[in-house]
């Protein structure tokens, strides 16, 4: 007579990883975090010099400023929307940001007034034109940001002028005890007003409802069309504030200096579970995922490999992620 | 009183007169030349902006020399199709002389041969053209002596054996290779150690990311050697809170200037060297061709060593001053060097372009 072990252990293995399947992506936030650590754990054991203060200043840091635009694309992702705008609108906020301020102090509430404002107006017209006209979400908001680095341009011709204002760069430069760099207040009021938009507030859930099912929700009762502009909105108006904070870091600020996290922010948001079919995601998740990018790229700087080779690894360890994360099916509509 | 008025009316009438005489007199002197400017990339990139305003203002001091041109400026955005295109009308709609600041060393041999055989004077500006099968000048800054200088103070200052951290520009960007050279022959003579290393694209985000990712690495290192963008990977040091390195350099920008003279105010902190990789070298280039377009002949013996099959000229870097010189009191253009470095908005590049009478006199004949 067989052995039962002998029958039952394909089941058996079967079993462990669909469980395992279940589990990444159902705790795809809990994943992010568990891929943060793993990067960071190699980076230590490849350099063990690597765990400092400083740098888990740095990664903080980093990780906050790449967080915040995170939070916008998290928004319109989970609208079932898509924002390619951000990374224009860091840039433009931020060279907005040096110019007025010209190192000096306090012009920090008239500069915060017309980046939110900037922020606000270009969500807007992406929220109408993708929402309202219909147009494809990808091409709108990359044709906008486009609009957005032309102004930039506009305002500079192309020149780099002025300075971050230096008590608004100690408001996110200097760090507490040397570890925890000021950025982190910023964190401890974005994060919370994050979370409680998306959690508790009425916009949150009709955010997920519309995401999941605009039809559905459209005969719930829910305003899809306001419900959807507001996310383009709200990210905006993020990554406008995302943008200031970063020319505070940088100190100076060029046109488009801050393009690249368009990118880096959507990709951030899906290694944290929020997929393109919308309806699913969570800001804790791209809060990790945005650790993640900054981890992987401090992996790749403690392997010094030859840039060439760091971009591909770079782009291969992101499309693996990728893959591995945003295989949720579209909820039928 | 009619008399007067009327009076008034014919003199101003004929002042009038007499300034657009003379207004028409000078236009008519002038030769109308006809300059475009092509550029593999402007937007973005503050030293292709300066580049850019260099050439428009060389191309308006040509009146001094007789000549009235009508500048226009073509950017192909690194796409060499396009820049073949834009070249190509330039050929067809009769420019003069076309300055090209090329997508990339090779690929543009039969539309340089074409411009060349409508009577174009066609220079090479900026980044070389490599191809040995056309005739053609490039016009370049001396790259190699950027990457040189700035190894051999590195070496002065921290001394035989230092360990350095080297960020480098472009991989495969033709400035980039000749600088690295440069750099790699003074840290062979002192025998510096590079224990990190990286590339900032000439992205100022990335130059201070790269170095924030080195300082969070927990390397030990004595000093700094960075292809420009330095102002940035100096602010690494201020984000992160830790103490300033033993060296730094080269930058050129007015941030950098500014930044290093204030962190050094009291006392040298951080030594470091400012170097001039000037955008101007576009506006030098249009002289040249300016010169050629009077059919001067050039001097002999004035290609780079090693660089004479592809025509390199290569325009020394005309500003270099250290920490070491601002303690001396040097003078910049009859200004001290605080002067002067605030006299640069921050992301402006330090820049020079050689006159029509200084190229004709140091280079032709």
């Amino acid at each position: 007579m067989p052995s039962k072990n002998m029958t039952f252990e394909p089941n058996a293995n079967k079993d462990f990883f669909s469980k395992l399947n279940l589990f990444v992506q159902t705790h795809t936030a809990l994943m992010a975090v568990i891929i943060a650590a793993i990067l960071y754990i190699i980076t230590i054991i490849i350099n063990p010099k690597g765990m400092n203060t400083v740098a888990i200043g740095n990664i903080i840091l980093l990780t906050v400023i790449l967080s915040i635009p995170a939070a916008g694309q998290t928004m319109v992702l989970i609208s079932g929307g898509m924002d390619f705008s951000v990374g224009a609108i860091m840039s433009a906020t931020a060279v907005l940001t040096t110019y007025t301020m010209k190192g000096e102090n306090g012009h920090f509430l008239t500069v915060l007034i017309i980046s939110l404002a900037i922020g606000a107006f270009v969500g807007f017209l992406n929220g109408v034109c993708c929402v309202k006209i219909g147009l494809p979400a990808m091409i709108v908001t990359m044709a906008i940001s486009n609009i957005v680095t032309r102004m930039q341009y506009i305002l500079t011709q192309g020149v780099l002028s002025g300075k971050a204002s230096p008590l608004f760069s100690s408001t996110v430069k200097f760090k507490l005890f040397g570890v925890v760099p000021h950025i982190v207040v910023y964190a401890l009021i974005i994060w919370p007003i994050v979370f409680y938009l998306l959690k508790r507030s009425r916009f949150g859930k009709q955010l997920y409802m519309v995401g999941n099912n605009a039809n559905a929700a459209r005969l719930n009762g829910v305003r899809v069309t306001k419900i959807q502009v507001l996310s383009y909105v709200f990210s905006g108006m993020l990554a406008a504030f995302a943008g200031m904070l970063g020319a505070a870091y940088m100190s100076t600020a060029r046109c488009q200096i801050f393009d690249d996290y368009a990118y880096q922010s959507l990709i951030a948001v899906i290694i944290g579970g929020t997929t393109f079919a919308g309806g699913s995601g969570s800001y804790e998740g791209s809060i990790a995922g945005s650790l993640v990018m900054i981890l992987l790229s401090n992996l790749l700087t403690t392997l010094n490999p030859t840039q060439p080779v760091r971009n591909v690894l770079n782009a291969a360890i992101l499309i693996l992620l990728l893959v591995l994360y945003n295989r949720g099916k579209a909820v039928r509509q | 009183m009619k008399f007067r008025k009327i009076s008034a009316a014919v003199i101003a009438g004929a002042m009038i007169l007499a300034f657009a005489g003379t207004a028409m007199a000078g236009d008519a002197a002038a030769k109308p030349l006809k300059l475009a400017s092509h550029n593999a990339v402007v937007e973005g990139n503050p030293y292709r902006v300066r580049y850019e305003l260099d050439m428009q203002e060389a191309a308006a001091d040509a009146i001094n020399y007789g000549y009235e041109v009508s500048y226009n400026s073509f950017v192909a955005n690194w796409d060499q199709s396009t820049e073949t295109q834009q070249l190509q009308n330039s050929i067809n709609e009769g420019y003069d002389i076309i300055v090209n600041d090329p997508v990339a060393t090779t690929g543009l041999d039969p539309i340089i041969e074409a411009a060349q055989d409508a009577g174009i004077i066609y220079i090479n500006a900026d980044c070389a053209y490599m191809s040995t099968d056309v005739n053609v000048l490039n016009i370049l800054t001396d790259q190699e002596y950027l990457g040189y200088k700035t190894g051999l103070y590195a070496g002065e200052v921290l001394g035989e054996g230092a360990k350095v951290v080297m960020i480098a520009a472009l991989e495969g960007n033709q400035a980039n290779t000749d600088r690295q050279r440069g750099f790699e022959k003074a840290m062979a003579e002192y025998n510096m150690e590079v224990v990190a290393s990286g590339n900032h694209d000439w992205d100022t985000t990335k130059s201070q990311q790269t170095m924030a990712e080195i300082l969070n690495s927990g390397v030990e290192f004595d000093g700094v050697l960075v292809s420009q963008c330095a102002e940035n990977a100096f602010e690494a040091f201020d984000a992160a809170g830790v103490a300033y390195p033993g060296f730094i350099g080269f930058g050129d920008t007015g941030a950098y200037m500014q930044k290093m003279l204030e962190v050094n105010k009291d006392q040298v902190v951080t030594p470091y060297i400012v170097l001039s990789n000037p955008p101007g070298v576009g506006a030098t280039a249009f002289n040249f061709a300016l010169n050629l377009y009077e059919g001067k002949e050039l001097k002999e013996g004035i290609f780079a060593e090693g660089f004479e099959d592809t025509h390199q000229i290569w325009i020394k870097s005309k500003v270099c001053y250290t920490d070491k010189d601002v303690a001396a009191g040097t003078q910049i253009d009859g200004m001290s060097i605080e002067e002067y470095a605030n006299s640069y908005e921050a992301g402006d590049s330090i820049s020079f372009w050689l006159t029509k009478d200084e190229v004709a006199e140091q280079y032709f004949k």
